[in-house]
């Protein structure tokens, strides 16, 4: 098998994704002269979705279309990543926090999500509609409220050297850093 | 920007159209966009949003395990994904608006200051508590949902309920 088949079916090293990543911002930079954010995508889609009068939601999103375009893409590479390259086998996890994760009562650690609690057959559970629409409930609200997400402002943001994409990115981790250590061993033990 | 400037921004904070609010001033050395995209802008959007989603999921950014490493402090390898993405964002972003202020080329556009609000303090808490709840950010849902997972598309439609509640709520929040 030649190695670059390989390399693609095996899960990639931070040191590949993330230049990557930030390769792919220039370049959506350079080509379209947008500026790479994706939460605002949700709006957009309420916006095509409904004619509100409420002002936040009425515009011309047409106007925004590439933004729309590009969340599609999004989970058309995540389709191809995960069906044709491999993606859904993992890479083991940490020691630390497999003993962790154990406690909450998740002891299968492949693949992306925890079947313990997001499986389809957990789905007579609140926890997993706790988890899961609570969880992108609270994302969306916020990233509207903060006015970007992990990519407008941790990456943008900070890559553009804009201070308020510093504070947010920071209580982006605050928040992050007191849900997993004290919400979810709450909610799930 | 004045009137007969037929570009279109959207203000995170309200929408407007070009240059009607004090807030949507591009960076330096940047113009405002040209309105809407046309086909070949529009098919470099979905291409390269594939290969993000790509990347999101063969980087394993968008494993609900990797945040829980991430914000256990179990393993730093996410923060040397996000601290190498923003740097390589950081040069390539850097060198196209040195080569963009040299007079006769077209400038860089679309980079807009992004205002201090409340916001960013009390709605950065609240994204980063469904971000770990979920394990996914806005972007890892998106491709979650395209490798068939029915929890993000459950997650997906919270982040839209979170939305439509931000609008009805937005006049009454400190910003």
């Amino acid at each position: 098998m030649p190695s670059w088949i390989e390399t693609l079916q095996a899960p990639w090293p931070w040191y590949l994704s993330g230049p990557l990543t930030g390769l792919l911002v220039g370049l959506l930079y350079l080509l379209t002269r947008r500026s790479f954010g994706i939460s605002t995508v949700f709006r957009h889609s309420l916006a095509a979705l409904f004619r509100s009068r409420n002002p936040y939601l009425n515009y011309n999103w047409k106007a925004e279309s590439w933004n729309l375009l590009f969340a599609l893409g999004i989970a058309a590479g995540g389709a191809l990543a995960y069906f044709l390259a491999g993606a859904a086998h993992t890479a083991p996890i940490s020691a630390e926090t497999a003993a962790d994760l154990a406690a909450l009562g998740i002891r299968d650690y492949q693949g992306f999500l925890p079947e313990a609690w997001f499986s389809i057959e957990r789905i007579g559970d609140w926890r997993f509609w706790f988890l899961s629409f609570g969880g992108g409930l609270l994302a969306g609200f916020g990233s509207r409220w903060a006015a970007g997400c992990t990519s407008g402002h941790a990456i943008t943001g900070l890559a553009t050297f804009q201070l308020p994409s510093l504070i947010a990115t920071s209580c982006f981790f605050t928040g992050g850093y007191f849900a997993s250590m004290v919400l979810l061993p709450l909610i799930l033990q | 920007m004045s009137g007969e400037n037929k570009t279109y921004t959207l203000d995170e904070n309200l929408v407007t159209t070009a240059g009607s609010s004090a807030a949507d001033k591009p960076l330096a050395g940047t113009v405002a966009p040209p309105a809407g995209l046309r086909w070949p802008g529009l098919l470099a959007s979905f291409v390269l949003g594939t290969a993000f989603g790509f990347v999101l999921l063969k980087g394993e950014i968008a494993s609900w395990f990797r945040m829980q490493e991430m914000f256990r402090l179990g393993s730093l390898l996410m923060y040397g994904y996000l601290l190498s993405a923003v740097l390589t964002a950081s040069v390539f972003i850097g060198i196209i608006r040195l080569f963009s202020r040299k007079p006769g080329r077209k400038q860089a556009t679309a980079i807009y200051k992004k205002p201090f609000s409340k916001g960013n303090v009390w709605g950065g808490l609240l994204f980063g508590i469904g971000w770990a709840f979920g394990g996914a950010c806005p972007g890892p849902m998106l491709a979650l949902a395209g490798a068939g997972h029915v929890a993000a598309f459950v997650m997906l439609g919270g982040a839209l309920a979170g939305t439509l509640l931000y609008a009805w709520l937005r006049d009454s929040l400190p910003h």
